[in-house]
């Protein structure tokens, strides 16, 4: 019932929050409070991050990587599914960097493709994580009753399920789906990415992925919301007459932000991971698609004599994941409210 | 403080730092005080002055990055810094237990009652199972929870708070301990509970004889409860002695502010509370001479040096070079 | 007497935890305000106590509509809030504002403090320059430096938190404040500083306030007149100095007598000591509802809920609801309950 209030200066409870000293009435003050500029929990979160050398190390290589992945048809030396039949199953040397693979296909130019299907995958269907999941987070809760009885059953549906297996499973069941849905589609718009089958390769993969991936999100964000509304600054916010809508734009959402950034970039590992699952499997991106688990899988066949074939994309999307593992880790710590509030 | 009697726990010069991002941070600076079996010791003081530290320092459960480097600490002769962590476990339970605040936090919500008031019978009194049932009934009853025999077996989240603290009371007594620290235990009660409460501890200490050193932000309870008094402030003693002596006559300009804002049934009501200006101190910048010396009235170019306890009279003490000169009876 | 804010007959209640099997099972109702009716005139501040569970703050806020209500009438400046649509309310809140408990969670953390200040008044309408003089003229008035404005709450201290909320609440100038524990998360020393900040501002804007709290000496030093509350009715109501000189109700006897008093103060009243813990609400007894705590009870208190009522026909300010304070009046129970 009653706070205690040696929670707030007490070393014990935490260390790294006393308060300044300053004037409290104006007739008396400690010290001239040396000027600093405000600092605000997002200003703390960012000083935090960038104390942390593997947050800051994951920061530099998926920057590095996005730069790649945007760049890679210029900067490729080779067309991805060029194949050049004098330069079969080469390993690394001086005109192919990381060497070539069955059909004479430059591994490094293939690679680099593969980076930019998965930051494309990550980043893509993680955005649409977010915002279903954060929809259906926060609907649910706002809207209340029947409406938040169906989120949360779906939910949890999706939740009962292992995510990568329900995505694989959807995957195969859409691709013939959409597969038959593109003869008519290029009938109707004349537009030449109905042919390409790569582009449904894409689609399926992006389908599957972001229908099934959002649950952990929305349960997330449902969580925080149903606990943020009954905090007292949501209560003031009431009692002086905003909206539902501008106390969730205004208020609720700053705050659950934090979260939710911290899931997303933790998440964009495991998405890639996913992705490159999915293609392993035969599921997801085909040659001559250039997927980082396509390759592995392909070049896995050969392993012993041309180890290159799976090692250069086997390493590439270890560093790449552990790279976006690092930056989530710190920003956990340095979004962490409990930490930060008091 | 009585030299009749060999004081249960001995307290000289505790020093407690903890790192901190910011900086060390001295939550504790050079504290003494005796505590006398049968007595009843308060602790008084505001969020910051370091006396739940205190506690946890004596029991040895100061957090990863709080030490004590500086001081003594015996309890009924034993140097307990000296001890080694297994032998220090040996005496939490036996020789010296802690009542904390929160008891819904401070009790294991998974298991029940019961068997939590089992564990320190069967660890430190080697207990059959069996008896330390009984034993748990009957230290239940003891402290005054209906139908011990059905709420042994209960879970903390169907007691009410009272009910909690009681629970938490009997555990700490479960080993008949000679020292017992209350941290703040009826802060987070109704008052009528809290009466109860406090009625149950001095029962106890009359009938156990242990000593008890209460630690709490509310002077009135001190006023109630305790014989004797330390006032602290920053991590500092400022004033100590009997309760009656420092509460009727305080001589440390920091407890006549305390005494002067806590209001009483009877305050004036047409008169503004003399509040004590300012804000509590920051711990990481403290100033060097007296840490009250910011907000103090009285105040003076000799505050700029640490003051040292003096004698007020018999065993009232406070820190404050103005105690000679002022005159105790005002207050 | 201009009455500011009259309520009648409120009930508030909740649902209860599910008896019975899984979604099937039926909630019991949590009644946590039953049936209380209170008066605050112009000017004036009604202190209202009681203990965990009695429903002090749901009332408080109730008054606000943060609360929900199942029953009853809150006539604000004559106007019945329960009734008011959407647009209307919206006017009215800006008459009638609350401050919380807790300093740490009633701001936001991720926004300034000038612009939760400022925020009653940005939903209003007001400009920016106006409303920036506005909040620097507010925060002046809590004894904060204006400069520090565009900081963030964790940058300040809980009594300077619990300032900014008064600011805040004072924002669109109300006429009542409901004030829920404003001081009980503080230290002694900071609960003093912003106790006399209350005061000083309720004389400055001739402000009305409920202050809810259980500490009965802030309630008696700020209070004009007091309500005591316990699980859900009212119990005993008076102006200040009735109340704390002349008590009636054996829970108002035991709440005074339960504040910590001093050893040597040997003109303290006699200890009443009460046995027991509050029922759940969920189980409310038949009869009183304090008669399973109260040391004078008799069988008429089991059987009939008593009425609120003044002690003495000379008296109509103080009223209790206990079957024994009737009795004493000469007559027997039966007859006292009768004629009200």
């Amino acid at each position: 019932m009653k706070l205690d209030p040696a929670s707030t200066h007490d070393p014990v409870a935490n260390p790294a929050n006393l308060a300044n000293p300053a004037s409290e009435d104006p007739p008396i003050t400690n010290e001239l409070p040396v000027p600093t500029p405000p600092h605000s929990l997002w200003g703390d979160a960012r000083r935090t991050f960038f104390r942390n050398r593997m947050g800051v190390f994951g920061l530099v290589v998926a920057v590095l990587v996005l730069l790649i992945a945007i760049t890679a048809p210029w900067i490729a030396p080779y067309g991805y599914a060029e194949q050049d039949w004098n330069a079969i199953r080469q390993g690394p040397s001086a005109a192919h960097w990381m060497g070539t693979d069955a059909v004479g296909r430059d591994l490094f130019s293939r690679v680099l493709m593969g980076i930019r299907t998965a930051v494309l995958m990550g980043f893509v269907v993680s955005l649409a994580t977010v915002v279903i999941g954060v929809l259906a987070g926060s609907l649910g809760p706002l809207l209340g009753g029947r409406v938040d009885a169906l989120v949360v059953w779906i939910m949890d549906g999706l939740l009962n399920f292992p995510a990568f297996w329900l995505a694989a499973f959807v995957a195969v069941i859409t691709k013939p789906a959409v597969a038959t849905l593109a003869q008519p589609m290029y009938e109707a718009t004349g537009w030449a990415m109905f042919e390409n089958t790569l582009v449904f390769d894409y689609l399926v993969v992006f389908l599957c992925l972001s229908l099934v991936w959002w649950a952990p999100l929305g349960r997330l964000v449902r969580g925080q919301v149903l606990t943020l509304r009954e905090q007292e600054f949501i209560l003031a916010q009431r009692a002086i007459g905003a909206s539902p809508w501008w106390i969730t734009t205004r208020h609720l959402a700053p705050n659950v932000l934090g979260q939710v950034i911290v899931q997303v970039s933790t998440g964009i590992g495991t998405l890639m991971l996913a992705e490159s699952a999915l293609s392993f499997l035969g599921i997801g991106i085909q040659p001559p698609g250039a997927s980082l688990g396509n390759l592995i899988y392909t070049g896995m066949t050969s392993w012993r004599a041309e180890p290159h074939l799976v090692l250069m994309p086997g390493l590439t999307l270890s560093v790449i994941i552990l790279a976006f593992v690092f930056i989530g880790d710190a920003l956990s710590d340095a979004l962490n409210p409990r930490v930060r509030d008091r | 403080m009585s030299d009749s009697e060999a004081a249960l726990l001995e307290v000289r010069d505790l020093c407690v730092e903890f790192a901190t991002q910011r900086g060390t941070v001295r939550a504790i600076d050079g504290l003494s005080f005796d505590s006398v079996a049968g007595e009843i010791t308060g602790i008084v003081g505001e969020s910051g002055c370091g006396k739940s530290t205190t506690a946890l320092a004596i029991m040895g459960l100061l957090p990863e990055q709080g030490r004590v480097t500086r001081g003594d600490l015996r309890l009924q002769g034993t140097n307990l810094l000296a001890l080694s962590p297994p032998a220090l476990r040996g005496l939490r339970g036996p020789a010296m237990s802690m009542v904390f605040q929160d008891a819904l936090a401070a009790l294991d919500p998974t298991m029940r009652v019961g068997r939590q008031l089992m564990e320190p019978l069967t660890l430190h009194l080697g207990l059959s199972r069996r008896a330390a049932h009984e034993r748990a009934i009957e230290l239940l009853g003891r402290v005054g929870i209906p139908s011990p025999q059905l709420r042994v077996d209960s879970y903390p989240h169907e007691f009410s708070g009272g009910m909690r603290q009681r629970a938490m009371i009997a555990i700490a007594l479960a080993c008949s301990p000679r020292l017992l620290i209350a941290d703040e235990p009826t802060t987070a009660l109704d008052v009528t509970i809290q009466r109860q409460i406090l009625e149950l501890l001095l029962e106890l200490r009359d009938e156990t004889g242990a000593g008890i050193v209460l630690i709490t932000h509310d002077v009135g309870v001190v006023a109630e409860t305790c014989d004797q008094v330390i006032v602290m402030y920053a991590g500092r003693e400022v004033e100590s002695g009997p309760a009656e002596a420092v509460l009727t006559q305080p001589a440390h300009p920091y407890t006549r502010g305390l005494l002067a804002c806590s209001l009483d049934l009877a305050h004036d009501r047409d008169r503004p509370l003399d509040a004590i200006p300012g804000m509590p101190p920051d711990l990481l910048s403290l100033p060097d001479g007296c840490p009250y010396e910011p907000r103090c009235p009285d105040a003076g170019p000799a505050c700029r040096q640490m003051p040292s306890m003096v004698e007020v009279s018999g065993l009232h003490q406070a820190a404050c070079w103005r105690v000679p000169e002022s005159d105790p009876a005002h207050g | 007497m201009d009455e500011l804010l009259r309520v009648r007959d409120l009930k508030v209640t909740f649902p209860g935890p599910r008896r019975g099997f899984g979604p099937f099972g039926k909630r019991a109702k949590v009644r946590a305000v039953d049936g209380v009716d209170l008066d605050i005139a112009a000017g004036r501040t009604v202190g209202l106590v009681g203990e965990s569970g009695c429903g002090k703050s749901t009332l408080g806020r109730a008054l606000l509509r943060l609360s929900p209500v199942r029953s009853g009438t809150i006539a604000f400046e004559g106007q019945n809030l329960l009734e008011l649509d959407a647009a209307s309310l919206r006017a009215v809140r800006q008459r009638l504002q609350i401050i919380f408990q807790d300093p740490y969670a009633s701001l936001d953390p991720r926004r300034s403090i000038g612009y939760q200040v400022g925020e009653p008044l940005l939903l209003g309408g007001m400009d920016e320059a106006s409303r920036n003089a506005r909040v620097s003229e507010l925060l002046e008035l809590v004894g904060l430096d204006p400069a520090r404005a565009n900081r963030y709450p964790h940058e300040f201290s809980g009594g300077q938190r619990q300032r900014v909320g008064i600011a805040r609440a004072l924002a669109t100038s109300p006429r009542l404040i409901v004030a829920d524990e404003p001081v009980s998360a503080l230290d002694v020393s900071v609960q003093a500083q912003v106790i006399n900040l209350l005061r000083a501002l309720r004389a400055k804007m001739q402000l009305s306030m409920l202050f809810i709290s259980h500490d009965l000496r802030v309630v008696r030093y700020l209070s004009d007149e007091v309500v005591v509350m316990y699980l859900g009715r009212v119990v005993e109501s008076a102006p200040v100095d009735a109340l704390f000189d002349d008590p009636r109700h054996p829970y108002t006897r035991a709440l005074l007598s339960a504040v910590p008093r001093a050893r040597w103060d040997t003109g303290a009243a006699e200890i009443i000591r009460l046995e027991g813990e509050v029922p759940s609400p969920l189980d409310l007894p038949s009869g009183c509802r304090f008669a399973s705590r109260c040391s004078f009870v008799r069988a008429v208190c089991r059987e009939r809920d008593p009425v609120l009522a003044p002690i003495d026909v000379g008296m109509p300010e103080h009223q209790v609801a206990c079957h024994l304070v009737k009795a004493d009046r000469g007559g027997d129970a039966d007859a006292a309950f009768e004629a009200n």
